[in-house]
């Protein structure tokens, strides 16, 4: 037996006669499994992000069918009715917004007051259509002519028509609003119309208190111009939009009262000095391309009587602007002025004659909401030339004061408002 | 075939694999072991410096390959230990001794098996100086350790191989003249 003392170097010697091992494979067997390795790593950098990416194309191939299908089937008229009434809702919930901004309490009472002095049948009606839901707005008959939103001949018998263009609550549109007035011989339509802009009752109707202008006018008979002397602190230079607002108020005016040019002054100083556009001496209106053709607009709410805002825009026919009343305006906060599923042809039987024919399954009922888009086909009728409209292939023969046998009469202007009484 | 691979296959293929055999114990995992080396040197070769001889580079990076095989064996070796503990046993004799030692003599066999009692530090350190020759300053540099470290950590493991050596050696010394007593 071996002693059990071991030196160091025993140890180390040992350790150095440890048998040599060998790889039994040569290199390229080696190089061959290295190689695979080297390549699989590589590729994992990109296998998995493809992987992801054809398993969401497959996913896309296999669900985008099924959509398609799930909106082309039936519900797709539910689906769009559904859509249109929500961005409706969105827009009245706005205007009824910037109502509620507009000191509250004032217009409560104002409106109380305005309700028992004047008990107006327009007054009436708004409130009664704000109490009640839609559906029941849609089975109750129009009716009576106060439904009516426009200003029609048989209305101008003994008195003076005057249209003022008011901003609406959010600056964004002019509502042109008629007012008509006892006929005064004595007084021409031009001192009628400075007389009454006092009395607008702007706030009332869900506008903005715009009128009486800040200005002083002298109107010239002759040469038929207009002179607009505003005092040195008016407030109509704040922003380019308040100065907008001016030049399109101004035009308008222009318009009803046959007035060929209007000077500008500044307390009997000739021209005013704008902030935005600069020094004008006078007012030269921009006359704008296209064809006006007829929105509505509900500050107070869906369920109120509407405004009928004329936009412009280019258009080519009729057809086309009845087709745009169709759409929404949300960023003009105005609805569409057509329902959806109302569809027709429009066809120019003779000069200044217009037809419409319902398709037969349109559904015409006589409401509110139909009155008011009949009355938007008339007035938009209207700004294409046209006298009368005749409705063909309705369900029924009356449409609140149209009857729909005849030929109606385009009217003669657009949202007819009371003023209070004296 | 790739240059690079070719000429570390010629210079240092043997030198490598011995290298893990010794540390692993194991010729099928130091053939995977030593195919991971070459991974991490083709990789890397282009950062490969000069600063230290390509022979250190290539123990330090067969070291590292070592250590991590180590620490994964370690991994699942214990989820089976938690469940079979009784195995332990087992598992330290589960490699069997490869037919160049098993034709070697006695003394060889025994420390052979008692590279398994050092610390990882301590069987790096004798591999690379007795069997691979190493110079000191060479296995520092392939370790990344001071030369002083080396040579402290060299002579405990002799001591550590001595010691378990000495110890085996009586008690087979016992048992032979207990069965020559028997006789």
């Amino acid at each position: 037996m071996r002693k059990s003392e071991l030196s160091d170097e025993q140890i180390e010697q040992l350790l150095s006669q440890m048998p040599k091992i060998k790889d039994r494979r040569n290199s390229r067997e080696i190089y061959q499994n290295i190689e695979l390795k080297l390549e699989k790593r590589k590729q994992r950098t990109w296998i998995l992000p493809t992987a992801a990416a054809a398993a969401a194309l497959l996913l896309f191939f296999i669900i985008a069918p099924s959509l398609m299908n799930w909106q082309d089937s039936a519900d797709k008229s539910v689906e769009i009715q559904a859509d249109q009434s929500s961005s409706s809702a969105e827009i009245a919930s706005e205007n009824k917004m910037f109502e509620a901004n507009d000191n509250q309490a004032e217009l409560g009472l104002k409106e109380e007051i305005d309700e028992n002095t004047t008990g107006q049948l327009d007054e009436a009606s708004q409130n009664e259509a704000d109490i009640k839901s839609k559906d029941q707005i849609s089975l109750r008959s129009a009716g009576a002519d106060t439904s009516a939103t426009a200003v029609y001949e048989e209305d101008l018998a003994g008195k003076e028509l005057l249209t003022y263009a008011i901003p609406d609550q959010s600056a964004q549109n002019i509502v042109p609003v008629s007012v008509l007035v006892e006929e005064d011989s004595a007084k021409s339509k031009f001192q009628l119309f400075d007389e009454n802009m006092s009395r607008l009752t702007e706030e009332k109707w869900g506008l903005l208190d715009y009128y009486p202008l800040k200005a002083k006018f002298s109107y010239n008979q002759e040469n038929r111009s207009l002179t607009v002397d505003v005092p040195k602190d008016h407030p109509y230079s704040i922003s380019s939009t308040t100065e907008l607002q001016l030049e399109r108020v101004l035009a308008n005016v222009m318009g009803s009262l046959d007035i060929e040019k209007i000077n500008l002054a500044t307390e009997g100083q000739k021209g005013i000095e704008f902030s935005h556009f600069g020094y004008r001496e006078e007012f030269v209106p921009e006359t704008g391309n296209g064809n006006l053709i007829y929105y509505f607009l509900y500050p107070k709410g869906e369920y109120s009587k509407p405004f009928m805002v004329p936009l412009r825009e280019k258009l080519n026919s009729i057809k086309d602007a009845l087709r745009a009343m169709k759409e929404n305006r949300i960023n003009d906060n105005l609805q569409a002025s057509i329902p959806e599923d109302l569809n027709f042809e429009a066809e120019e039987l003779q000069k200044g004659k217009l037809m419409i024919r319902f398709e037969s399954e349109s559904e015409i009922v006589d409401n509110e909401s139909t009155l008011h888009a009949i009355e938007a086909i008339l007035l938009t009728a209207k700004e294409f030339d046209f006298n009368t409209v005749k409705l063909e292939n309705a369900d029924v023969d009356k449409i609140g004061k149209f009857d729909l046998t005849a030929e109606l009469k385009v009217p003669v202007a657009a949202n007819k408002r009371e003023l209070p009484i004296k | 075939m790739d240059s690079v691979f070719d000429e570390l296959y010629k210079k240092y293929h043997h030198d490598v694999f011995q290298f893990l055999f010794y540390m692993v114990k194991n010729k099928e995992l130091a053939e995977d072991l030593v195919q991971e080396v070459y991974i991490r040197v083709l990789k890397s070769y282009e950062r490969f410096e000069g600063k230290s001889s390509e022979k250190t580079w290539l123990f330090s990076i067969a070291r590292n390959v070592a250590i991590d095989s180590f620490r994964k064996q370690k991994g699942w070796k214990q989820r089976i230990l938690e469940k079979f503990d009784w195995s332990t046993q087992q598992v330290k004799d589960e490699f069997p001794l490869p037919e160049e030692m098993a034709m070697q003599r006695e003394e060889i066999q025994l420390i052979y098996r008692c590279l398994d009692l050092c610390t990882v530090d301590q069987r790096l350190v004798i591999i690379m100086r007795y069997i691979h020759e190493l110079t000191i300053a060479e296995a520092a540099d392939a370790l990344g350790w001071t030369e002083s470290k080396v040579k402290t950590t060299q002579h405990r493991a002799l001591k550590v191989l001595k010691k378990h050596m000495e110890d085996i050696l009586a008690k087979e010394g016992k048992d032979n003249e207990e069965v020559g007593v028997e006789r």
